[in-house]
């Protein structure tokens, strides 16, 4: 059994042991990953057509997502039956069924086994035996859901329907997001030195974004001193960060700023095209980024859109997987835009880019004392509320409310 | 020009290339751009498969500059140092006083203790002209092979 000892019951001191010790990270395989939580697998703009496939992860286990031929969405592992091997290989594709190369085991798109080379033997000699049962032999299934477009899965029977486990707030924002035909623009992937979690972790914490992104606060994208906040779902679970951009004005930013002696007027672009936002979304926020729990983003950021799917790889590194979309009927300027602006974004976004520098360093230093916390308690202790300000992390707690209780990890008294 | 002398020439250019952004001189590095230039970095599986989405996309001399300018002013990342090593580069055609060339590159980083290793490698697909009597990018593209970029991308390839 493994104990884990929180200082605090609110999750105000989160112990460094949970982003090193590998026992934690067999742990989350079992109770995570492979446990009755919805994790997120891919856009069906992916797989449009029927054969269409894609490959991916969920936590170590390889995922292979397939369309069917009724337009119905399956997923199974990604691992033979037979001898464990990987049956896709390819990030994607399309084909009539699955077969793996080594012995040549052959499913159904559905992962149902279909057929097995020289079942009966040559001439009568080898071969399986008769009682062997092809429907025992299958890929192991995944269950799926959909909601506006994005595919969902989990390998246990989930605790909840998809729609009550995301919730209004998350189903909310997607039906904004995907409130058209999208368009795949294209990918980026980069492996980050640091644990999975703490990727979570940056995308709830607010107080960040405007004193790690020098950039973002010199060209008011994102300033605490704009109208923003931070809202969860009921369980704390899952998470929106957003901004209205142009709700401050220059001068009261750079007086905010200035008393903290950090810069905000230090640069000024000869190019400031990348910096437009056309407004596109009803509810009038120009940055709305949220964090589902375990392994998904979806990011509106100005007038780029991407999902950021987590992949983790063992306890020190992850790998994430920014899947880059506009809408079908994007005009050509629109489309310009939109990947003018991804410079922000991505493994080389001028704001990204520190984020993947600060989880790295906070993991290469902790690495020491495991048997010591991190403070989290800006923007307040205690109960676990939405906030409509900036100077925040209360959500990183609500990360590790839901953490501790899908682990079974939960102090006495934990705050949910 | 003789072949020979063009080659020459666009083997300094791309030997420059690497020096200077090795040596952290990303001003002098963008001496090599024409007045009218692109820079971007490119997954080869985008590339490949006709996704128009880079890593670091700069379509004008001003988004260059602008980039150039973050990365010594403001931007925070990873603490290293850049080494490369550009291949042979081979001319695939002139149209117009345009000369389209590629060549393979690899870059390898060391950190801020010493600690180093292969970084990227891939190849570019450069568009090269003469302004002011000096080869010049006009289009230059470093396409990644390891497209799952390791740590982050700063500095440019």
């Amino acid at each position: 059994m493994t104990q884990v000892t929180w200082e605090r019951a609110d999750y105000s001191r989160v112990p460094y042991r949970l982003f090193h010790d590998p026992q934690i990270y067999e742990l989350e395989q079992k109770r995570i990953f492979r446990g009755p939580v919805w994790s997120y697998l891919c856009l069906e703009a992916e797989i449009p057509k029927a054969g269409d496939f894609r490959t991916t992860w969920l936590g170590d286990t390889p995922v292979l997502v397939t369309r069917g031929m009724a337009g119905e969405i399956f997923a199974c592992e990604n691992r033979c039956a037979h001898r464990g091997a990987l049956v896709r290989r390819e990030a994607g594709g399309n084909d009539t069924s699955h077969t793996c190369i080594y012995h040549r085991w052959n499913y159904h798109l559905n992962g149902d086994l279909r057929g097995v080379p020289f079942q009966r033997g040559i001439r009568n000699e080898g071969g399986l035996a008769e009682d062997f049962d092809k429907q025992c032999h299958g890929l192991a299934k995944l269950k799926v859901a959909t909601y506006k477009g994005v595919v969902f899965g989990s390998f246990s029977e989930p605790a909840e329907a998809l729609e009550r486990y995301l919730g209004g707030l998350i189903t909310g924002h997607l039906d904004g997001i995907m409130q058209k035909p999208i368009e795949i623009l294209g990918y980026q992937r980069q492996r980050i030195l640091g644990n999975w979690k703490m990727y979570n972790e940056n995308l709830r914490d607010t107080y960040h974004a405007s004193l790690l992104h020098e950039f973002l606060v010199t060209f008011g994208l994102d300033r605490a001193t704009q109208r923003g906040g931070v809202e969860m779902d009921g369980r704390h679970r899952h998470n929106i960060t957003y901004t209205y951009m142009g709700t401050d004005d220059d001068a009261q930013a750079k007086q905010a700023y200035s008393q903290q002696n950090i810069r905000s007027n230090s640069l000024s672009l000869a190019d400031a095209s990348m910096l437009r936002y056309q407004k596109e979304f009803g509810d009038g926020r120009s940055m709305a980024t949220s964090s589902v729990f375990p392994n998904v983003a979806f990011a509106r950021f100005n007038n780029t859109m991407a999902t950021r799917q987590i992949q983790p790889r063992g306890p020190d590194a992850f790998v994430l997987v920014w899947t880059c979309f506009g809408y079908a009927d994007d005009s050509e300027d629109l489309r310009r835009h939109r990947l003018n602006q991804m410079n922000l974004l991505g493994p080389g976004g001028y704001v990204s880019m520190e984020d993947s520098e600060a989880i790295e360093i906070v993991h290469r230093a902790s690495r020491a004392v495991k048997e010591r916390s991190a403070v989290v308690e800006v923007g307040g202790r205690g109960a676990i509320v939405d906030c409509p300000f900036r100077v925040t992390d209360v959500p990183v707690r609500g990360f590790w409310s839901y953490y501790a209780e899908v682990m079974g990890i939960e102090p006495e008294g934990g705050v949910r | 020009m003789t072949g020979l002398h063009e080659r020459l020439l666009l083997g300094e250019l791309l030997a420059r290339h690497g020096q200077l952004i090795d040596a952290g001189d990303l001003k002098g590095w963008l001496g090599l751009f024409a007045e009218e230039c692109s820079y971007r970095i490119m997954p080869r599986d985008n590339y490949d498969r006709g996704y128009p989405v880079s890593l670091l996309q700069c379509d004008s001399r001003a988004q260059l500059e602008d980039r150039v300018v973050s990365l010594l002013e403001a931007n925070k990342y990873n603490l290293h140092t850049d080494r490369h090593v550009i291949g042979v580069p081979t001319v695939s055609g002139h149209v117009g006083g345009v000369i389209k060339l590629e060549a393979s590159f690899l870059i390898l980083q060391a950190d801020a203790e010493g600690v180093g290793g292969l970084f990227a490698f891939g190849r570019y697909v450069d568009e090269v002209v003469e302004e002011d009597g000096a080869m010049r990018f006009r289009s230059k593209i470093a396409i990644v092979d390891n497209f799952e970029i390791p740590r982050a991308i700063s500095t440019p390839l």
